[in-house]
């Protein structure tokens, strides 16, 4: 009975053994179509999907290609700033939230909703939340705009109609790690 | 197409082992589709082709051809479950 082949050599594990390419779409852009009505703000996805997702060719700006999904459907972008992203179906998604001028005549493939308020999810210290729905991450990207339009410039210049209904959100420039209490 | 192999199995000191035999991930070759609406197909191309006709057809009204959606399709990297040796 011959003997197993020994290990010619030892190595430690590698810290990282993903590849790479310049071909490889890396992740998934996410557009969250609003805009300011006088009941509040609105969402405007696609019909048969909670929120718009777009590839992202590794050599394009992830904003381009949102400002550009959203004069697909004929949409006066007014401002575009990432707010979160997510793990989900393996594929990382990276939110970004676009306010845009209220809509004259809307899209064939969009639906109007306006939105309301939910509680954030949360994960724990080392984790993120077990699920993720599009009202909460709505409502992170609101928390993350009430805030730069207190801090930015830009973003208080772009949006000056939105500054007393974002009033109502609690300014949260990040993520926070924790349960609320 | 890409793939990733292992070198063997972690010791309990932490190390890896290089043993003759290592094993490659089966990698899919499949296609995307999204619908300005948002809807999705994904599979083969001949599945993304059926698919996105009977939606264009069922919930817009429109025909498509096979070129037509195959030009919108984005090829799209899917791990199989089950490792080779």
């Amino acid at each position: 009975m011959p003997r197993d082949p020994e290990p010619v050599v030892e190595i430690v594990p590698a810290l990282t053994n993903v590849a790479w390419s310049s071909q490889i779409v890396s992740q998934s852009l996410e557009a969250l179509f609003v805009y300011l009505a006088p009941d509040g703000a609105h969402h405007l996805r696609p019909i048969h999907a909670t929120t718009l997702r777009v590839g992202w060719p590794a050599d394009q700006q992830p904003g381009d290609i949102v400002l550009a999904a959203a004069r697909r459907y004929d949409l006066v972008p007014l401002l575009v700033h990432s707010t979160s992203w997510r793990l989900e179906g393996g594929r990382v998604v990276l939110t970004y939230v676009v306010a845009v001028e209220p809509p004259g005549e809307l899209n064939e493939n969009l639906a109007d909703e306006p939105v309301a308020r939910a509680e954030l999810a949360r994960g724990d210290a080392m984790g993120p939340p077990p699920e993720i729905g599009a009202a909460q991450v709505l409502e992170h990207a609101f928390r993350h705009l009430a805030w730069l339009v207190k801090d930015d410039a830009a973003v208080r210049d772009a949006l000056p109609a939105w500054a007393t209904f974002l009033d109502g959100y609690e300014p949260e420039p990040f993520r926070a790690f924790g349960a609320p209490g | 197409m890409l793939g990733s192999g292992y070198f063997g199995a972690v010791t309990g000191t932490g190390r890896a082992t290089v043993r003759p035999q290592a094993r490659v991930r089966e990698v899919l070759m499949l296609k995307e589709v999204t619908c300005l609406c948002g809807w999705v197909a994904r599979g083969t191309d001949d599945e993304v082709v059926e698919e996105l006709t009977r939606h264009a057809w069922e919930d817009h009204g429109v025909r498509k051809t096979r070129e037509e959606i195959l030009a919108n399709a984005v090829p799209i990297d899917v791990p199989g479950d089950a490792p080779r040796s």
